[in-house]
């Protein structure tokens, strides 16, 4: 297998350096079957790739151990889905996963587009596979993953304990396959820059694909944060630790671009900043890669340190200085087509809505890199944490939220002030209400008013959709529920877009809750001992010492009471991999009764079995992956095809130029 | 099959071996106030934990003395001095408001403003004389509107919205 693996992937480096010469002469010859060849050197490239993926696949199915990445990585005793996951498991593979998914995405989009973009198509190809040669050296010359050991171990040596989990199953490879789908549309960006076909032609061609890898990456975000829940157990979900901030930097600009993305569309303005923001997302895509797998900046996560940082940090050097450069010289191609008319309209909420991302995405890089730039100039080392993103990222959150309610409700061009001020009354008395009830009933001025600003903009989400919907009863005479229907299928990515703010308002709730009314004890007990906690009682049942294929396992089980009605049991694990006996991991024990959480983490114990114990009661997390769920059907109905529409299509053009000048 | 086993049972040993006398003397649990402080400290030798969460002895260690010198009667600054005393201003979780520090603190605020001013002069560039438009939506209409008038002129913008897009769609297939 390692013949065949590093044998693909170097004839897949091969193909792509062919492919990248035939795609540059074929469009500057202008002869098409140059172009067409390259075409189908991506498949080839996606093909190869994909035999290598599949080839280190089989290496850890059948636990080949002379290959250095699986032995290093697996054993035998571990679970097939855990040996599966390994795969990604360290940097090799990660990278091996990277390119897979850009290069078979990279074939896909341009074969899909090749007729639509013939113009755009060579300068796609070339770009993506500049991309593809970096990742190809890397993985065939740097950090292969098809190394051979000269004497194989008759067992390997096992996962990285805090991979092992479910969770650690499909959040890495969301979060990578998301930002190796950005790939796509930056490839698209450059050759809209490079040919200077700025119109709305790669504007068209990509918003879905930034969707997609939107969409993935907010999805591999909120598995991380459901792992980091049930496995780090310090009782919460997000650290603020800088892998997770740098995995966030893209996925904020990425928002602020699927936003203003809709201006340029319908009104021809923003193309600057829209190009921008894509090559932005791609670039802080690839320094998150580079971050994950360097240890550049030190964290929980750096277990996966390595020499290929030089190599990230040159690659990263040349698609920034060379995209803003191709930015610049298009400037002047990238006038608006129109100018903005009014800041009371459509197109003024979404410009503050990329202020506030950008400003978010801007403050989270500086507090991620400023330890760095400490330890460079002041010789201190130092960390940033929590209460830095707390205090600053949170009052952008706040304004987001609330504009999360005004901006749905504003006018494309200019909004008749009158008329924006009635329609937000309902969702702003609903929002003052909520407040007001908080206040009596939380005493926390802060979170109140988070709560009023969520509830306002489910409000306005609401007030959409009933008033959508009762429009088309009017036109139509369709019942209320055939006509929401209709309103998602005729309009899915508006409709479909106010399910994932509704996801976002969800899980606002849940972050306040648990941000602002977490309590937490800590016991010592021993078996049958009681403790207190709120309205919850935690008995200690007594210790358990389990033994699994891999690991030896101790439980603490506890039952929880809630004012004294036992409630069930849960057991709070710590695990000892073989191997890896001194990194014990951890599972909590995570009970939900009602809208709290029972979160028992078992700290220490004594032979006695005597523990020590803490306990967390964290209010309103399970409304988090409740949001999460969503926000998958959100983006799912964002990709939901639209009917054609019964009026006949010649109508088209000539509508949407009378409506856009009316 | 027999290393494995022999492996299960060494690893039983070490498993049991390892939490032994941890707990020797029965750690108090903290006060709320020790908590929090103890939240507010960096446990130095985990990375990005805070000696509240974190499992590692020195961390254990920092907890208890935190709780001993609020019990002998320190306030809150002082045992925070005491740490930076020791370990150095790296190991306030919130790094503080000043010198060299309140670049961290700024510069978002900086930016912000910066991305303020460019977006307010790109507004006050675009904002140009608009000819007077009889569009319906856009109308800044008078404020005496009958709210009949009203609720159909926005169902007529959700209509129109819904065409337009399917028109737009219908253009780009």
């Amino acid at each position: 297998m390692a013949e065949l693996g590093s044998g693909v992937l170097i004839v897949a480096l091969l193909l792509s350096l062919y492919g990248f010469a035939v795609a540059l002469v074929g469009a500057h010859r202008n002869i098409p079957e140059l172009v067409e060849s390259s075409i189908r050197a991506t498949w080839g490239v996606a093909a190869l790739v994909v035999i290598a993926s599949g080839a280190l696949l089989y290496a850890f199915i059948t636990h080949d151990f002379s290959l250095d990445y699986v032995a290093g990585r697996s054993s035998t005793d571990m679970p097939m889905g855990y040996v599966l996951s390994a795969f990604w498991g360290g940097q090799e593979g990660s990278l091996l996963y990277w390119a897979t998914v850009s290069t078979v995405l990279a074939a896909i989009a341009i074969t899909m587009h090749r007729k639509r973009d013939r113009a755009l198509i060579p300068y796609v190809v070339m770009t993506s596979f500049a991309i593809n040669i970096f990742f190809l050296v890397m993985l065939t010359m740097i950090t292969s993953p098809f190394t051979v050991r000269a004497n194989v171990p008759a067992e390997g040596m096992g996962l990285n304990p805090l991979l092992r989990d479910p969770g650690m199953m499909i959040h890495p490879p969301l979060l990578l396959g998301g930002f190796a789908a950005f790939a796509v549309p930056f490839s698209f960006a450059i050759a809209a820059l490079v040919t200077g076909r700025l119109g709305e032609d790669w504007i068209r061609a990509i918003r879905h694909w930034a969707l997609i890898a939107w969409g993935v990456l907010g999805l591999g975000l909120l598995i991380g944060a459901w792992w980091a829940y049930h496995v780090l157990g310090w009782g919460g979900y997000w650290g603020w630790d800088p892998v997770e901030n740098v995995a966030l930097l893209p996925w904020l600009t990425a928002t602020a671009f699927i936003h203003s993305v809709i201006v340029q569309e319908r009104r021809g303005m923003l193309k600057i900043w829209n190009m921008s923001l894509i090559v932005a997302s791609f670039i802080l895509a690839i320094f998150a890669t580079f971050v994950v797998r360097s240890g550049v900046l030190s964290s929980v996560h750096s277990f996966a340190t390595s020499e290929i940082g030089p190599w990230f940090l040159g690659f990263l050097a040349i698609i920034t200085i060379g995209s803003v450069g191709l930015l610049i010289y298009r400037i002047p191609g990238l006038q608006s087509d129109r100018q903005l008319e009014s800041v009371v309209s459509r197109e003024g909420g979404f410009l503050f809505n990329n202020l506030l991302f950008t400003a978010m995405a801007f403050a989270t890089f500086w507090g991620t890199v400023f330890p760095i730039v400490s330890e460079l100039f002041r010789d201190t080392k130092l960390m940033v944490g929590p209460p830095f993103y707390d205090q600053v990222n949170g009052p952008i959150l706040l304004a987001l939220i609330i504009l999360m309610g005004i901006g749905p409700l504003l006018a494309w061009r200019q909004s008749s002030t009158s008329l924006l001020f009635k329609n937000l009354l309902w969702p702003g008395l609903a929002g003052v209400i909520a407040t007001i009830v908080s206040i009596v009933m939380l005493e926390h001025i802060l979170a109140s008013v988070a709560v009023g600003a969520t509830i306002f903009a489910v409000g306005t989400i609401v007030l959409e959709y009933v008033r959508g919907s009762r429009a088309r009863r009017r036109s139509t005479g369709e019942m209320y529920p055939v006509a929401i229907t209709m309103l998602f299928r005729k309009n899915s990515r508006r409709y479909g877009g106010y399910l994932v703010h509704l996801a976002v308002a969800i899980m606002a709730l849940g972050v306040i809750g648990s941000h602002f009314f977490q309590t937490e004890r800590q016991f010592v007990m021993e078996p049958g001992e009681t403790g207190e906690i709120g309205a919850y009682q935690v008995t200690f049942q007594g210790l358990e010492n389990r033994q699994t294929a891999d690991a030896n396992v101790i439980a603490a089980v506890v039952d929880v009471a809630r004012n004294g009605e036992h409630r069930g049991t849960v057991e709070a694990y710590r695990f000892f991999y073989r191997n890896f006996e001194d990194q014990p991991t951890a599972e909590m024990g995570v009970m939900t009764i009602g809208i709290d959480d029972v979160y028992v983490v078992l700290d220490r114990w004594e032979e006695s079995g005597t523990v020590g114990l803490r306990v967390f009661i964290n209010p309103m997390v399970s409304w988090i992956w409740i949001g999460g769920g969503v926000f998958v059907v959100g983006m799912l109905t964002l990709f939901w095809p639209n009917p054609k529409p019964s009026r006949s299509r010649a109508a088209g053009p000539a509508r949407k130029a009378v409506l856009r000048e009316a | 099959m027999k290393p494995r086993i022999l492996g299960a049972l060494v690893m039983t040993c070490l498993v049991l071996l390892l939490p032994a006398g941890v707990l020797a003397e029965r750690e108090e649990p903290l006060s709320p106030q020790a908590l929090k402080i103890a939240n507010d400290l960096n446990c130095p030798v985990c990375e990005g934990q805070s000696v509240r969460d974190s499992n590692s002895q020195l961390a254990r260690d920092m907890r208890r003395t935190v709780q001993e010198r609020l019990d002998e009667g320190y306030t809150e600054e002082e045992v925070y001095d005491y740490f930076v005393d020791r370990y150095g201003v790296g190991i306030l979780r919130e790094p503080p408001k000043s010198g060299f520090f309140m670049t961290l603190w700024w510069a978002p605020v900086i930016g912000i403003a910066i991305g303020a001013l460019v977006l307010g002069t790109f507004i006050a560039q675009r904002k140009k004389p608009v000819q007077a438009t009889t569009e319906p939506s856009a109308g800044s209409a008078s404020d005496e509107h009958d709210p009949d008038d009203d609720l159909s002129e926005y169902e007529q913008k959700i209509l129109r919205d819904l065409d337009d897009d399917d028109s737009l769609r219908n253009g780009r297939q």
